[in-house]
């Protein structure tokens, strides 16, 4: 019994350096791959339907929700100082949203700063200019990606 | 498949102590890292691999998937974690035969294709090929607390005496 050491050999090393190395290029070759240019977007999906394009040239707020279920943003009406812009999200998309998320795009960088869900990854990951670097809303299927303009 | 009974009931507490731990881990929340888990259960399996070989540790393994789902219910979570099981299983077990890593390199790749292999589940629920940007920080964090279940299991296989668990009563 006990085919293997209980202390590290070489072949540990090896095996995981090799690992973190063909780990890391293959996800910086994945990178690269994609494009980079000057004519960035913001792309707002829903699992993998794009359902809005943002200028990353202007400064806004955007409030997306779903269509179904207004009653979720009255809140959002009555703060007076409230200059988010609406987009209501109808079918199949807006069910997909555990409740309204609002995306902000300032000086170039967008973040998610506010949204409904358990962990928020998504707002925790802050401001982004990176392009296909996604900022990912887990369990919204909501993601924003900076891509070339493509719609 | 003749088991003596001596067997069966170490396998079965193995199998127990996983499920516990198992269950355990579900509770503790690593707040800077959200999702990930230390991966206690994991010490059992390389003990049990380590003890008895690739079979039992596939058996053990699996119905452990199994009988936490029983206490976490069968959606998404289940998938999940079991295709995590799954692909780590796989690459552990063709590294225990390749004979040349020592418990810590089964113990760390094991926790980075846990991770790859929830990853590309969660991918395909999601639709998005995106949730691979979450893959590298799942890599160091399979790296730090795979050698960390490395340490715990070998420091409670050097103070379990073998025939204690293989041989007596035969």
């Amino acid at each position: 019994m006990g085919k293997f050491s209980l202390y590290k050999t070489k072949a540990d090393i090896y095996f995981l350096s090799g690992l973190l190395i063909v780990g890391s290029l293959a996800f910086n070759l994945v990178q690269k791959a994609r494009t980079t240019s000057d004519n960035l977007v913001a792309n707002v999906y829903i699992t993998s339907a794009q359902v809005d394009q943002l200028s990353l040239k202007f400064d806004g707020k955007y409030l997306y929700y779903d269509e179904a279920r207004p009653e979720q943003i009255v809140n959002y009406r009555v703060e007076e100082q409230d200059e988010r812009e609406y987009r209501p999200l109808g079918a199949p998309y807006g069910e997909k949203l555990l409740g309204p998320i609002t995306v902000e795009v300032k000086d170039g960088k967008v973040a998610v700063i506010d949204e409904t869900s358990d962990h928020h990854y998504c707002r925790i990951q802050g401001w982004t200019d990176t392009a296909n670097w996604p900022i990912t809303c887990a369990p919204n299927y909501f993601v924003i990606i900076i891509e070339e303009a493509n719609l | 498949m003749k088991w003596s009974t001596h067997k069966l009931v170490r396998l079965a507490l193995f199998l127990a102590i996983g499920v516990i731990l198992n269950i355990i881990e579900r509770a503790i929340n690593i707040p800077l890292l959200p999702g990930m888990r230390l991966g206690l259960a994991n010490t059992i399996g390389l003990i049990v691999l380590f003890f008895y070989g690739p079979l039992e540790f596939v058996l053990i393994g699996f119905l452990r998937v199994l009988l936490a789902s029983l206490y976490g219910g069968f959606g998404v979570s289940f998938f999940i974690s079991l295709a995590g099981w799954g692909l780590s299983s796989l690459v552990i077990l063709g590294l225990y035969f390749f004979k040349k890593l020592s418990i810590f390199g089964l113990s760390m790749i094991s926790a980075v294709m846990h991770g790859l292999g929830q990853v590309i589940v969660v991918a395909i629920i999601y639709q998005s090929i995106y949730m691979f940007a979450y893959f590298p920080a799942l890599v160091v964090s399979g790296l730090v607390s795979g050698w960390l279940i490395a340490l715990i299991s070998r420091e409670v296989l050097r103070r379990i005496p073998e025939r204690e668990v293989i041989n007596h009563g035969q």
